[in-house]
C-alpha cells in the first residue's frame, strides 16, 4: 500500500441480511462508496439503523459483503495481516467480566503477539491514559459503563494501530470522558493515525472529524469535509475581541450605514461542554480526586514513540 | 502459539465459571465418593471394588462427557451470543487458532478431571484391597481378578457356515422350515444356534476348544482358565464338571480341575505353568459335564471360555483405560467446539447430546447393522416397506460411521475384571480412529466456522 492509497476503500458496498431460508430480510447497506485517506479522522454519521455498524463490521471482516469492493489498508478485510494494524472499539464494550483491567489488556496484547516487558509497559501507559491504573484487581464486570468504555478504548490501542475504528466511542461517557476521548482522537490524528469514527452525537463528530459521510437507509446521503458541509452560502460571521460601549455604538452606526439596517450584537458565549469542564476542573482543584477515573487525556507514550523515532 | 495459549487460558477460566460445569463436578464427586457406599455387589470385597471401578468411575466418566459437551459448546456459542467473540475476531487471530485454543482448554480440563477421578479410584481400590481385615483368600481373589491386567487368549473361531447349512437342509427336509422363508435370515439364525451349541455340554459330554496362543508359554507366565455360564444355565442349582487342558489333541491332560458350583458369575482357575505347558503355543481345553441329571450346561458364546495370561498391574491398566477415555473426551470436546461454532448454544448442546445418546446405543446400532435389516421385510412386504428399510439402513450406517471414532470397547468394564487394556490397543484406537476423527471434526468445524458471519445483527 502506498501513502497515496486510501486506508479504507469502499466501492458499491451492499449488505443484505437474510433469514434462515436465505430470503432477504433487510438491506442494511445499499451500494455505499467512500474512501478514507491516511491520517484523516473520518466520521460516519447517521441515525440508528442507518448502516454505520454494518459497514464497520464488514470493514472488520465480521460480515461478508453481498456486493461491492472493500479494502482495508490495501487488502481484503478478513486478512489476518490487516487486523494486526487495526484497533477497534465496538459500540458496546464486550469484555470478559471476570478479568480485571490489566488481565483484559494482557489478553488482547497476547492476541497481537505482544509479551514481556514491552506488553507490560504498553498496558501501564494505556491504563494511565484512560485513567484506570488505580482499579487494581477489580473485575471489568464491576466497572461502570464509562469505565468499561475506557478499557475498551485502551484495548483498541494496545497494538499501536495504523487505523483505529471507533463505534460510538463516547457512548456512556461523562462530559469529562467525552472530552478525553476527543483529545485522544485528535492526538492520534496528529501522530499520523487514521481514525474512522461512527457516531450519532453530532457535536463529537464536528469537534474532531475532518470529513464525514452521512448515512440514511443504508445509503450515503451527504459526504465531504465538515467545513464545507456546514457552510451556509451567502452568510458571514464576524468575530471581535472586547469592545467598550462607545466603540460598540460606533460599530453599530457604521454597519447600519453600510447595510441599511441596524444589526444585533450578542456577547460571545462559551459552549456548555467548555463551561462544564471548567467547573469540574475548579472543583477538582478544591476538593481533590473523586472515586472514578483519573485521566489526564495524554496519549500513551508508545503511541507516539514510533512517529518520533521515524522523524 | 501465544495466541493459542491466551485463548485456551481464557476459555479455561470461563469454563470454571460455568454453573453447569460446577453442578456436574459436584455430581462427579458425589458419584465417586458416595455411590460406592450404597452399592450392593455379590457380597465379596472383590465384587464391591469391581462395581466401584465399573459403575462409580463409569458414571463419573459419563458426567464428565456431558460436562465436556456443555462447556465446549458454551466456549464458542456462548461467547458468540455475548458478542465477546466479535472483539476477539477483530484481532489477528485465525479461526483455526481460535478453534484449537477452545478445544485445547476444554480437553485439558476434562482430561485433568478424568485423571483425578482415576486417581481417586486407584487410591480407593488399592487401599481397600490392602485393608488388614481382608482375608488372605479374598485378597488372593482380588489380586487374581482385579489388581492385575490379564491378556485374554481366545479359542479359535470356527466357521459354522457349513454346519448351519447342513442344519438348514435337514430342517427343510423334515418340514420344520417354511420353504418360502428367506434363506439368509434362517441361515443366520441357525448359525447363532450352532454357536450356542458349540458352547454347550450335554450330560456326560466333553466339549473342547482349540486355543492357539499369541506366544509360547514361559516360566514367568501366569495362566488362568476363565469360564462364565450363560443365562440359560442359571436355573441349575449346581454344575458338576471337570476341566482339562492338554498340549496336543488326544494327549494326556496337563491340568485337571473338578468343579461343583453354582452357575453365577465368572470363575477363574489358576493353571500352573510347569512341565509340558512350558513352550506350548497351542492348548486344548475341554469341559466334561458330570451332571447326573440330564442337564445341558451352556457357556456364554462371547468370552464364555477363556485363557488369561498376566500382563501387568492394575495401575498401568487403569491408566491405559483412562487414556482411551481421555481420547473420547477430547473428541467430544472437538464435537462441542465445532457445534458451538455453527449453532446457537441450545441447538449445539442438543445436537451433540444426540451423538452421545447414539454412542450409548452403539451396541444396538451394531446389532441392527449385523442383522442387515430394520423392518425385516420379506416377500410379503411391498416395495414401499423394502424401500423404507433400505433408506433406514443407509441412515443407520451413517449414524454408525458418525459415532465410530467415539466407540471404545468398554475399557473400565475390562479393568474391573482385570482384563488387559493394551498399549497397542490404545495406540491403534488413537492413531486409526481418534486422531483421524479429530482431524475430520476439526476440519469441518474450522471450515464452516471460517465461513460464518459473526457480526450478524440480533
Amino acid at each position: 500500500m502506498t501513502s497515496e492509497e486510501p486506508v479504507i476503500h469502499i466501492d458499491g458496498l451492499t449488505k443484505i441480511f437474510r433469514d434462515f431460508w436465505r430470503r432477504p430480510r433487510a438491506r442494511a447497506v445499499d451500494g455505499i462508496s467512500l474512501d478514507v485517506r491516511p491520517g484523516e479522522v473520518f466520521g460516519l454519521l447517521g441515525p440508528n439503523g442507518s448502516g454505520k455498524s454494518t459497514t464497520i463490521k464488514v470493514l472488520l471482516g465480521l460480515l461478508h459483503a453481498d456486493a461491492g469492493e472493500v479494502k482495508v489498508l490495501g487488502r481484503p478485510p478478513r486478512d489476518v495481516d490487516v487486523k494486526k494494524r487495526v484497533g477497534y472499539l465496538p459500540e458496546e464494550s464486550y469484555l470478559y467480566p471476570y478479568l480485571d483491567a490489566r488481565e483484559t489488556l494482557r489478553f488482547y496484547a497476547a492476541l497481537f503477539g505482544l509479551a514481556g516487558a514491552e506488553r507490560e509497559r504498553r498496558i501501564d501507559e494505556l491504563l494511565e491514559m484512560v485513567g484506570l491504573s488505580h482499579t487494581g484487581r477489580r473485575r471489568v464486570g464491576e466497572f461502570s459503563k464509562g469505565m468499561a468504555r475506557r478499557i475498551g478504548l485502551a484495548q483498541a490501542l494496545i497494538n499501536d494501530p495504523d487505523l483505529v475504528i471507533l463505534d460510538e466511542p463516547t457512548s456512556g461517557l461523562d462530559p469529562l470522558g467525552t472530552r478525553q476521548v476527543k483529545d485522544i482522537v485528535t492526538a492520534l490524528a496528529e501522530r499520523g493515525k487514521t481514525v474512522l469514527l461512527s457516531s450519532h452525537l453530532l457535536a463529537d463528530v464536528e469537534d474532531v472529524c475532518d470529513r464525514v459521510s452521512i448515512l440514511y437507509g443504508g445509503k450515503v446521503r451527504a459526504a465531504g469535509p465538515i467545513r464545507e458541509l456546514l457552510q451556509v452560502a451567502g452568510h458571514l460571521q464576524i468575530r471581535l475581541g472586547e469592545l467598550d460601549d462607545s466603540k460598540r455604538v460606533e460599530l453599530l452606526d457604521a454597519l447600519e450605514g453600510i447595510l441599511g439596517q441596524r444589526p444585533d450584537l450578542e456577547p460571545t458565549r462559551r459552549d456548555l461542554e467548555t463551561f462544564f469542564l471548567e467547573v469540574v476542573a475548579q472543583a477538582r482543584r478544591e476538593s481533590g480526586e473523586g472515586s472514578g477515573t483519573r485521566a489526564e487525556g495524554r496519549l500513551a507514550a508508545f503511541l507516539t514513540a514510533k512517529d518520533e523515532d521515524a522523524a | 502459539m501465544r495466541q493459542l495459549f491466551a485463548i485456551a487460558q481464557l476459555t479455561l477460566r470461563a469454563a470454571l465459571r460455568e454453573r453447569v460445569a460446577w453442578s456436574m463436578l459436584v455430581l462427579v464427586a458425589g458419584t465417586l465418593l458416595l455411590l460406592p457406599l450404597g452399592l450392593r455387589a455379590d457380597g465379596t470385597l472383590a465384587g464391591e471394588l469391581r462395581m466401584h471401578v465399573r459403575y462409580s468411575t463409569g458414571i463419573s466418566v459419563a458426567l464428565l462427557a456431558a460436562m465436556t459437551l456443555w462447556v465446549s459448546c458454551a466456549a464458542v456459542a456462548g461467547d458468540l451470543s455475548s458478542k465477546r467473540l466479535q472483539m476477539v475476531l477483530t484481532k489477528p487471530v485465525s479461526r483455526a487458532v481460535l478453534w484449537w485454543g477452545k478445544w485445547l482448554a476444554v480437553s485439558a480440563l476434562s482430561v485433568s478431571l478424568l485423571m483425578i477421578c482415576g486417581g481417586v479410584t486407584y487410591w480407593r481400590v488399592t487401599q481397600r484391597a490392602r485393608d488388614p481385615g481382608v482375608s488372605a483368600e479374598e485378597r488372593a481373589r482380588i489380586e487374581a481378578t482385579l489388581l492385575t491386567a490379564r491378556r485374554p487368549e481366545r479359542p479359535k473361531e470356527e466357521d459354522l457356515t457349513e454346519r448351519a447349512l447342513a442344519l438348514y437342509e435337514e430342517q427343510l427336509r423334515l418340514g420344520r422350515i417354511h420353504p418360502e422363508a428367506p434363506k439368509e435370515d434362517v441361515l443366520r439364525e441357525l448359525q447363532n444356534l450352532a454357536l450356542t451349541f458349540r458352547y454347550a455340554a450335554q450330560q456326560d459330554e466333553e466339549v473342547h476348544w482349540d486355543f492357539p496362543l499369541s506366544r509360547p508359554l514361559t516360566e514367568t507366565d501366569r495362566l488362568q482358565l476363565s469360564f462364565t455360564f450363560d443365562g440359560a444355565s442359571m436355573g441349575v442349582s449346581r454344575i458338576p464338571g471337570e476341566w482339562r487342558i492338554r498340549v496336543g489333541d488326544g494327549e494326556m491332560a496337563v491340568f485337571t480341575a473338578r468343579i461343583d458350583q453354582t452357575p453365577s458369575g465368572e470363575t477363574v482357575l489358576d493353571v500352573p505353568v510347569t512341565g509340558a505347558l512350558l513352550g506350548a503355543d497351542r492348548l486344548w481345553v475341554s469341559f466334561h459335564n458330570l451332571s447326573e441329571e440330564s442337564q445341558t450346561v451352556f457357556f456364554r458364546t462371547r468370552d464364555g471360555v477363556l485363557l488369561y495370561r498376566a500382563a501387568g498391574g492394575f495401575g498401568p491398566n487403569l491408566f491405559r483405560a483412562l487414556a482411551l477415555l481421555a481420547g473420547l473426551l477430547a473428541l467430544l470436546a472437538a464435537l462441542g467446539v465445532s457445534a458451538g461454532s455453527l449453532f446457537s448454544l441450545p441447538v449445539a448442546c442438543y445436537a451433540t447430546a444426540m451423538i452421545l445418546v447414539l454412542q450409548a446405543f452403539s451396541g444396538t446400532l451394531e446389532r441392527v447393522l449385523e442383522e442387515g435389516t430394520t423392518l425385516n421385510p420379506n416377500r410379503e412386504h411391498g416395495a414401499v416397506v423394502q424401500g423404507v428399510d433400505r433408506a433406514s439402513m443407509v441412515a443407520y450406517r451413517g449414524m454408525h460411521a458418525l459415532i465410530r471414532p467415539l466407540d471404545v470397547d468398554r475399557p473400565l468394564d475390562r479393568v474391573s475384571r482385570g482384563v488387559l487394556v493394551s498399549a497397542g490397543e490404545v495406540g491403534r484406537t488413537a492413531g486409526f480412529r481418534m486422531l483421524p476423527g479429530l482431524a475430520v471434526i476439526s476440519l469441518i468445524g474450522i471450515g464452516l466456522f471460517s465461513r460464518r458471519e459473526t457480526g450478524v445483527a440480533e
